[in-house]
């Protein structure tokens, strides 16, 4: 799977943990329920990306789903059974959080560190004078250029062979285009220099 | 696709964050400080911050821990004073090791930028391409300064990587942070 797809499915996955909470805060009736969907979409991507720590969701999930049906085998009414499944549910939120979290963290350095040497090889075609001018092409056209360069001038070429055997094509497409933005919103001489006019297109 | 921040901003919401953290007022509220990191999580979510979820999850576990039935959303008032003090207090100690936790991994990234800008600036001023700001506004002087030293084969290489690997805004503050850190200027 894509690294910045996965990475994003996470980010998004942790961001709607909070309305999630927010419903324990407000004494919603449906929290465990809730609780419970969450944790499944966080079990599915991290299923998706064939990661073991799934299986650790999953258990936390079921801990959650026999503690409601504990609760309702000993015939706990109004705020007893509210409170017992919102231990389960939270404990198991907790889990879920951790791992997602350290995944995303993981995953985040990794981009981290491929963008890092696109930004190293793209910096040696712009100070030896080799990166191609944007002028009269289109963002996706420039974008593949770019990467013709990487690949053909000697000094970037074994960065390039590097990046296209490590990351999927559109991951690292879509960080040279993070890249490649800089490089038309730098004021350095430099890199103004290098990059010619902006297209029209 | 979520429009992160960079390196250096993020981690100055997180320094903002621990010292508006660190200064709880007496007529602070359980509830008060509750919504205060409520909001303070959204913001540290929308600048990409993913440790805000441990503030979460940490709001949660307190809340928990300290009344579960969430008698004290419903009938806040009839809490013991003393309860509500420590519950604060426990939410505050938790949810500052939550962000430092996240200051630290965000340092390392930013260090690692300084010590590329820390490079280029010893070696502009080894080649006598620095001058003093003088009357010059900072961010005019940090412009000149960085436009200086991406003309001079000694620093070319490091300016110009940095000005590739950060947005202008987060590069004319790296350059900023480092003169000031390094040469106290």
């Amino acid at each position: 799977m894509i690294r910045i797809m996965q990475a994003e499915k996470l980010r998004e996955c942790l961001a709607n943990l909070n309305n999630v909470v927010i419903r324990y805060e407000m004494g919603r009736l449906d929290f465990s329920k809730l609780a419970l969907d969450w944790l499944s979409k966080a079990e599915t991507q991290l299923r998706e990306e064939r990661r073991p720590e799934a299986t650790e969701i999953l258990t936390a999930r079921t801990n959650v789903i026999s503690s409601i049906d504990r609760s309702k085998e000993e015939g706990k009414h109004g705020t007893a059974r509210r409170r017992a499944e919102a231990i389960a549910a939270i404990d198991a939120i907790c889990v879920a959080e951790t791992l997602l979290r350290k995944r995303l963290l993981t995953l985040e350095d990794e981009i981290d560190a491929y963008e890092d040497k696109l930004v190293e090889a793209v910096t040696g075609l712009t100070v030896l004078g080799h990166l191609p001018s944007m002028a009269g092409v289109g963002r996706n056209f420039w974008a593949q250029q770019v990467w013709s360069a990487l690949e053909t001038q000697e000094a970037t070429r074994p960065t390039a062979i590097w990046l296209s055997t490590a990351l999927a094509v559109p991951d690292r497409m879509f960080l040279l285009d993070r890249v490649l933005q800089r490089v038309r919103s730098s004021q350095l001489p430099i890199i103004v220099a290098a990059r010619g006019p902006e297209s029209a297109n | 696709m979520t429009q992160q921040q960079g390196p250096l901003s993020r981690l100055v919401a997180v320094e903002q964050a621990i010292g508006a953290a660190k200064q709880p007022s007496i007529s602070d509220t359980l509830n008060h400080r509750e919504q205060w990191l409520r909001s303070t999580s959204k913001h540290l979510y929308d600048m990409g911050v993913m440790e805000a979820s441990m503030v979460v999850t940490t709001l949660a576990e307190v809340q928990l821990s300290m009344g579960g039935d969430l008698s004290y959303l419903e009938d806040g008032r009839n809490w013991p004073y003393q309860q509500r003090v420590a519950a604060a207090w426990t939410l505050q100690t938790q949810v500052l090791e939550c962000l430092t936790i996240a200051s630290n991994r965000l340092s390392m990234r930013v260090e690692h930028f300084e010590k590329i800008a820390e490079s280029a600036i010893r070696a502009g001023a080894e080649a006598k391409l620095l001058a003093s700001p003088g009357t010059l506004p900072r961010q005019v002087w940090l412009q000149a300064m960085a436009d200086r030293m991406s003309r001079h084969q000694n620093c070319v290489q490091q300016v110009t990587s940095l000005a590739l690997a950060l947005s202008e805004p987060e590069l004319m503050s790296l350059f900023d942070r480092t003169f000031k850190r390094v040469f106290e200027i």
